[in-house]
């Protein structure tokens, strides 16, 4: 860990990251409250300008766009997300808008927009703006008359709602880091374009740079004019070639070279954009002022820095920017001039006359005119070399430690008259809090609210080794008197009956957390299409006994899921029909699953372990957010969970115990009824068996075994029987997961994904140390059997999905993640009570004790910190960095189905007609159901139905006629007096979507509602008024 | 009775015998399962089992089963260890030392010793994006799920090219790792005594092997990387003998048409070597790269006169201009011109077979449907195993079939397309139904 320290502070280049100043600027949003906002504002330019830029932050995510022109965009959930960009090249004399969408799917809370920017005209006209009550907001497109695109300076928004400003609670607002330093964009320009006079296509410009210290922050900007090499103290910090296969672009026959006019009319057209060094006849178009931090390479002193520009077709020119930050937060600029060498020698004897350097303009010359500015791209510098390095950096830290660790031993160890065993013992212990202690400090690495490289700073090594060092000190403290008095206290406390309890009530409390965090906004979110199917199946169960939904007037019954709508019917019959109540009965089964977790854990290992785990369970963002949805997922995770435990409690003794088989038998069969897929329990459990068993075969003489097998296997068989046999019926095209109709060799297919659930299950959010803790401590661990038991199932399980199911969701290993969490809860206790143990061979010092408690402690305190957002928020520590995965967050909302079917219903008139995105979730909200269902791409499974007057494929779940192409679609368009059109899921929408159809529905519709992945469309017909914004 | 005593007994033989040798028996499993699992996955043509991963050649477009291959090879080892084992204690030790061997042996044989297979694998990769482009603008949709293809590769430095080999490596590789693992495992446990030192100087047995391999690549990009700091300091001439150097160091080198290229610009700027093939490739390049393809082929004709590795690059880069020019004229509505283009290419360089894909589609376009069949077979031979674009290649061979009124040979070519990639697949779904 502390090799690791050293490595990433002193050996590896680091990432530097910024705070943006937004000056005055207030936080601003819709006056309405609404997740989705389009802001707007106008500025007007005299000329071109030389300097602008644009500082944005905003809330989850945003994408600001000038004049039409898309500049940046940033994404991060839960976060205050932030970019400061260069805006010279779409600027033009005139009118300007500055548009920023922001779609929003944290909550509670709108959309908030934070901005300030300027604008630097040639003659020193600054004009400067920032966000406030002037801008213009909306939250739908709709608001916009004609087809004009919503950021368009055609469009007038005096027309649109004023901002309001933002009252925020947070104090203070935290606001994301930048990658790129402000003042690249905020400091004037003050370099000059150079060539040596001989202007040559060819040139090497040098020049020497002083730092004060060793990697002082330095940034550079360079132009030039052809291909560039640049050098820092010989070091290459571009490409060392041009790659034509890096350029590979869909060709097209040469035409005439555009004006640079014509280039600035079309920025982003030129194919090369954002290469700083291109061939060149492109570089007209292409030159721009890339930005390098080169701190990594400074040295104290003088530091040489070696252009070399290569033009075929015109004199080498170079131009470059810069500054060096110094201790104090000013800076010292330094910038291509006359006083630049020719030659790579900055040192050197002054150049001949043919080889002097001449400044040609400033920023601004032509043919280039201002130069844009962006950060260039990075380039790998890793090598065998760098392998080398840092395995020679992270084992000569072992060696140096372990070197320490055996002299200081043997020194106490003479110094105390004690066997050498007890002080390296005591020694080794001394490391633990250190190493923990480190391990901690990695953590702000991977929240957002903290710079990247906060972790790797010279003083966090510096102290570690100074704590580790000064705990020796410790040695001489080493006493065992102290020891026995406390263990005295410790085993009177035993005595006491209400031990026994007390597991039992801090279950009991953790259970009331656990509860309070699913319980919390129970109903506060619209009901998702999963959810949904099922609540229409369990409205089946009062009046026929089973789950089923009507199509063509016959009952259609479940075949998937078919023990899930018995506990929804159930809440419905109790407390009606509503969010909160078909949600409650997964709180509780969530709920429940943290005692199960803890008296699993309590059977499997101890009651620390199990208590521990279901804190973690209970607190766990995942966990909390599948009990508040009414989808199979938290029961059929309850009922895996006991399925394991309990077939456990059958095995672990011998002769296997009936009543525990036959129980495990029956809620085996519960949870396959709950979901198919938990089925590869059978085979996990199985080689469990063998693990737990290992070299015992008595086991297969059981015939209560077999016969638990024979009726899982009659539930089994029977319930893919009845799916099969329920399915003929139905003539059905298109496509979906129920094509799926078991096992199959995956890992032969082109669609196999062996990393897919080390993404969504080992190294997801909030998972990672669970993991590491399970790898670290296999070796440790690996006798006890609860441990092997979990370990073996967990993986088996993992290998089965894996390999054997050709469908891949995030949602499908949900049932077995609590044995991930059991798994490295079991592993930490076990690491503690080996350092415990240690401390005990020691010789029971206090300090040996105290080191290895404040280890086993911080460990769990790790484990604890890094699975929650209670107070790290660790949402870039997974494997796919800050991209959460399917219910990973807090308060993150799904889909508004029921905002969209509520706007449409208040809005509906008669003669319109609907087509909802997801009919029966329309029908549910809306209370009547939509006209049509639009599956253009049949990407979702439409049967056919003979009972209607006019026979076609219709909608599976409200039977709605299904439209499939354009023609169809237009047909009914032009037949109503209105159409509204649901698109939600939106993402998925446009995905299944024909693309006729997203073009004629582009051209001919509005936007008139948008909420969480929601969108409605209105397309008028023939004669009718304009948007329902408009007309408000 | 007496068949339950029998059974009895030779269960209890089989679980002894599996609780003595379950490393071994899933070692060997794993091992000799792996040789016919995918061990590289090519984004556009065969992808290659252990079997068919030659040790000594380029396995080619239509790979076949070589004896000298990393899957039979290692098989043969395994037994021969196994055979060995009841007379000399060490030989299951030696025979998963050399299979290890074999593991870490074969990113570095694709990245150091078949940089053929390297520059296929990464072209590939790169004309993937041109064919889903080609696909989204001209053909219609098949919206299925697309396969997944390896990121981005730096390929300028001998660590990114081993990372970029591994890349590509696949399951069955992963097995035959496993699996020898557990082999070595298996026979350090058998060795009567000093396992520890026994079982570490078997290990050196890969790690020097990978050295050895290692070396040459390692000197070649000292010289590339000094090449490049001695380009970007001025000295054109040193940066030539550097960049040569590095070329008889690392055969990658010596098929990089770019370094080709930048030697060629250094030649020009140093004033030397006027009409060296460089100079030529350097200008081709150029040319190229502006889209102005005929003096690019010129260019790329000239600098194949010299032969050697520098014929074989520009020859390679001179099929793809002719690719990319057939792409840029049946943008530009020449259709003709274009499928000339293309069969010239694949005459130039059979290789190239990712022509076919647009020679399919440019047939179809012109009314030679037959012709348009037949490219489609010959393309459906190279790419079973990429289930996107057979299905499209399928469902174009259907149009084709669909329009010479073969109805019947229509419905099969859809259904074969809608077997091939079944989710989502709207071109072969609509075929079907008649829109």
């Amino acid at each position: 860990m502390l090799g690791y320290f050293i490595l990433q502070t002193y050996l590896s280049p680091q990432e530097r990251q910024y705070q943006l100043n937004f000056g005055s600027a207030q936080w601003i949003e819709p006056a309405e409250v609404a997740p989705i906002a389009y802001f707007r504002k106008e500025i007007f330019l005299s000329h071109t300008p030389e300097q602008a830029w644009v500082e944005v932050a905003a809330t989850d995510n945003f994408k600001l766009i000038v004049n039409g022109h898309t500049i940046g965009s940033k994404d991060s959930l839960k976060s205050r997300v932030a970019g400061i960009y260069d805006i010279k090249k779409p600027l033009k004399v005139g009118t300007n808008v500055i548009a920023v969408s922001i779609s929003r799917t944290s909550f509670p809370g709108p959309a908030q927009l934070l901005a300030c920017g300027l604008f630097k005209e040639p003659g020193a006209k600054v004009t400067s703006f920032v966000s406030d009550e002037s801008w213009r907001v909306t939250d739908n497109t709709g608001i916009v008359q004609g087809n004009e695109e919503w950021t368009s300076a055609r469009v007038e928004d005096e027309l649109w709602p004023k901002a309001r400003t933002s009252v925020i609670k947070e104090n203070p607002i935290r606001v994301d880091w930048v990658d790129t330093n402000p003042l690249l964009f905020q400091l004037p320009s003050v370099g000059s374009w150079i060539m040596p006079e001989r202007a040559g296509a060819e040139a090497i410009f040098s020049t020497s740079l002083d730092a004060d210290t060793m990697r002082q922050e330095t940034w550079i900007q360079v132009a030039s004019s052809g291909d560039l090499d640049f050098l820092v103290n010989g070091h290459l910090v571009t490409l060392p070639i041009t790659s034509s296969v890096a350029l590979k672009r869909s060709p097209h026959l040469a035409t005439a070279q555009p004006t640079p006019d014509q280039a600035q009319a079309h920025p982003g057209a030129s194919p090369g954009a954002g290469t700083p060094s291109t061939k060149s006849s492109a570089s007209v178009e292409t030159a721009l002022l890339a930005a390098y931090d080169i701190s990594y390479w400074i040295k104290k002193g003088p530091n040489s820095i070696v252009v070399a520009v290569r033009d075929d077709r015109s004199p080498a020119r170079l131009f470059a920017d810069g500054f060096l930050v110094r201790n104090d937060g000013s800076v010292r600029r330094f910038m291509t001039d006359s006083h630049w060498r020719a030659g790579d020698q900055p040192g050197g004897p002054r150049a001949a006359v043919s080889d002097r350097i001449v400044e040609t303009g400033k920023d601004g010359t032509a043919p280039w005119g201002y130069l844009p500015q962006e950060p260039a791209k990075a380039v790998d510098h890793s090598s065998f070399a760098t392998l080398a390095k840092s395995t020679g950096v992270l084992l000569g830290t072992i060696v140096v430690t372990v070197a320490l660790w055996l002299l200081i031993s043997a020194i106490v160890a003479g110094g105390r008259r004690e066997p050498l065993a007890y002080s390296m013992a005591r020694d080794a212990l001394f490391h633990g809090p250190i190493v923990v202690g480190l391990a901690l400090l990695l953590l702000p690495e991977y929240d957002p609210r903290f710079p990247a490289g906060w972790s790797f700073r010279p003083g966090f090594i510096i102290g570690a080794i100074a704590i580790l060092l000064a705990f020796r000190l410790l040695h001489l403290f080493a006493n065992g008197r102290v020891v026995r008095s406390v263990r005295a206290t410790v085993t009177r406390g035993r005595q006491i009956d209400f031990q026994v309890l007390l597991p039992y009530l801090l279950l009991a409390v953790i259970m009331g957390l656990g509860f309070g965090l699913r319980y919390h906004n129970l109903g506060y979110m619209s009901f998702d299409h999963d959810e949904m199917g099922l609540v229409a199946k369990s409205k089946g169960i009062p009046k026929l006994g089973f789950p089923y939904t009507s199509y063509a007037g016959e009952p259609r019954p479940a075949t998937t899921y078919e023990a899930v709508p018995y506990p929804l019917a159930l809440s419905g019959l109790l407390f009606g029909y509503s969010e909160w109540s078909m949600r409650l009965p997964s709180c509780l089964m969530g709920t429940l699953s943290i005692g199960i977790l803890a008296l699993m854990a309590r059977r499997l290992f101890n009651w620390r372990t199990g208590l521990f785990a279901a804190f973690v369970y209970a607190s766990l963002p995942l966990d909390i957010r599948w009990a508040q949805n009414a989808f199979y997922l938290t029961q059929c995770q309850l009922m895996s969970m006991l399925s394991i435990w309990l077939f456990y409690e059958a095995i672990r003794v011998r002769p296997l115990r009936r009543g525990y088989l036959t129980a495990f038998a029956t809620v085996f069969c519960l949870t396959y009824l709950s979901w198919e897929g938990s089925g590869f329990l059978l085979p996990a459990l199985f080689l469990g068996l063998v693990v737990i068993r290992w070299g015992e075969w008595w086991w297969l003489k059981e015939f209560h075994l077999y016969r638990c097998v024979f009726f899982i296997a009659v539930v089994v068989v029977a319930q893919y029987c009845s799916r099969t046999i329920a399915g003929s019926p139905y003539l059905q095209v298109g496509s979906g997961l129920s094509n799926l109709s078991g096992p199959s060799l995956f890992f032969l297919t082109p669609g196999y994904q062996p990393t897919f659930y080390i993404d969504k299950l080992w190294l997801a959010e909030g998972h990672v140390f669970f993991t590491i803790l399970i790898f670290l401590g296999l070796p440790f661990c690996w006798r006890h059997r609860g441990f092997r038991y979990v370990f073996v199932v967990l993986v088996t399980l993992f290998v089965l999905h894996t390999n054997f199911l050709a469908a891949l969701s995030p949602r499908y290993c949900y049932y077995f993640q609590p044995l991930l969490i059991l798994g490295g809860v079991a592993a930490a206790m076990m690491l503690y009570d080996r350092l415990v143990s240690l401390a005990h061979r020691e010789g029971d010092s206090v300090v040996a004790r105290f080191a290895a408690h404040a280890t086993g402690l911080a460990l769990l305190a790790l484990l604890f910190l890094q699975s929650n957002e209670w107070l790290m928020k660790e949402y870039k520590l997974s494997s796919t960095g800050d991209t959460p995965g399917l219910m990973t967050r807090l308060n993150t909302y799904r889909y508004d189905y029921r905002g969209a079917a509520q706007f449409v219903m208040s809005h509906v008139q008669p003669g319109d007609l609907i087509i909802p995105g997801i009919p029966h979730v329309f029908e549910y909200y809306a209370g009547r159901p939509g006209d049509y269902f639009l599956d253009t791409l049949l990407g979702s499974k439409i049967p056919y139905n003979q009972n209607l007057a006019q026979p076609g494929f219709v909608d599976k779940f409200a039977g709605l006629p299904a439209i499939r192409n354009l023609t169809e679609l237009l047909e009914v368009t032009h037949r109503a007096r209105r159409t509204w059109i649901i698109f939600a899921p939106y993402s998925s929408f446009e995905k299944l979507s024909n693309r006729n159809v997203l073009d004629y529905l582009d051209q001919n519709s509005k936007v008139e509602f948008e909420s969480y992945r929601a969108k409605v469309l209105l397309v008028q017909g023939a004669m009718q008024p304009g948007s329902v914004a408009a007309s408000r | 009775m007496k068949i339950t005593k029998h059974l009895a007994v030779w269960a209890e033989w089989a679980a002894q015998f599996w609780n003595s040798y379950w490393l071994l028996i899933v070692g060997s499993g794993l091992l000799f399962g792996s040789v016919l699992l995918k061990w590289i996955e090519f984004p556009f043509s065969n992808n290659l089992s252990g079997i068919q991963l030659s040790l000594s050649r380029n396995s080619g477009l239509m790979p076949h089963l070589s004896l000298l291959s990393f899957g039979v090879v290692g098989a043969v080892v395994l037994l021969v260890g196994l055979l060995w084992q009841r007379f000399f204690t060490s030989a299951l030790g030696l025979a998963g030392a050399v299979l290890l061997t074999l593991c870490v042996l074969t990113p570095a044989h694709i990245a150091f010793k078949q940089p053929t297979m390297l520059r296929r694998l990464t072209d590939e990769l790169d004309v993937i994006a041109l064919t889903k482009a080609f696909t989204r603008e001209v053909l219609p949709q098949n919206y299925g799920a697309v396969e997944l293809v390896p990121r981005r590769l730096v390929l300028y430095t001998a660590w990114g090219r081993f990372l970029a080999a591994w890349s590509f490596l696949r399951l069955g590789w992963y097995c035959f790792a496993l699996g020898g693992l557990l082999v070595f495992a298996e026979g350090i446990r058998r060795l009567p005594g000093g396992r520890a030192l026994t079982g570490l100087m078997l290990l050196c047995l890969p790690i020097g092997a990978f050295v050895v391999v290692l070396i040459p690549p390692l000197i070649g990009q000292h010289y590339f990387a000094h090449g490049a700091i001695a380009k970007a300091r001025g000295r054109n001439q040193e940066a030539i003998a550097d960049y040569r150097k590095a070329m008889r160091w690392d055969a990658w080198h010596a098929q990089d048409i770019d370094l080709y290229s930048t030697i060629g610009q250094l030649q020009e700027e140093a004033g030397i070597d006027e009409s060296s093939p460089e100079r030529h490739i350097s200008r081709a390049v150029e040319l190229r790269d502006a889209n102005e393809f005929d003096p690019a082929l010129f260019e790329f004709s000239r600098a194949m006169e010299a032969g050697g590795a520098l014929e074989a690059a520009a020859r390679r880069e001179s099929a793809q201009t002719r690719i990319d020019l057939g792409l840029a004229l049946y943008d530009a509505g020449g259709v003709g011109g274009a499928l000339a283009s293309w069969q010239q290419a694949l005459a130039d360089d059979p290789t190239q077979t990712y022509a076919l894909f647009y020679l399919a589609r440019g047939y179809y376009d012109i009314g030679r449907y037959e012709a348009g069949v037949e490219a489609v077979k010959r393309l459906a031979k190279i790419i079973p195993d990429h289930t996107s674009m057979l299905g499209d290649v399928y469902s174009l061979a259907a149009d084709c079939y669909a329009k010479l009124g073969r109805d019947a040979d229509a419905r099969h070519y859809y259904n074969l397309s809608l077997s091939a990639d079944a989710i989502e697949n709207y071109w072969a779904l609509t075929g079907l139904i008649g829109q």
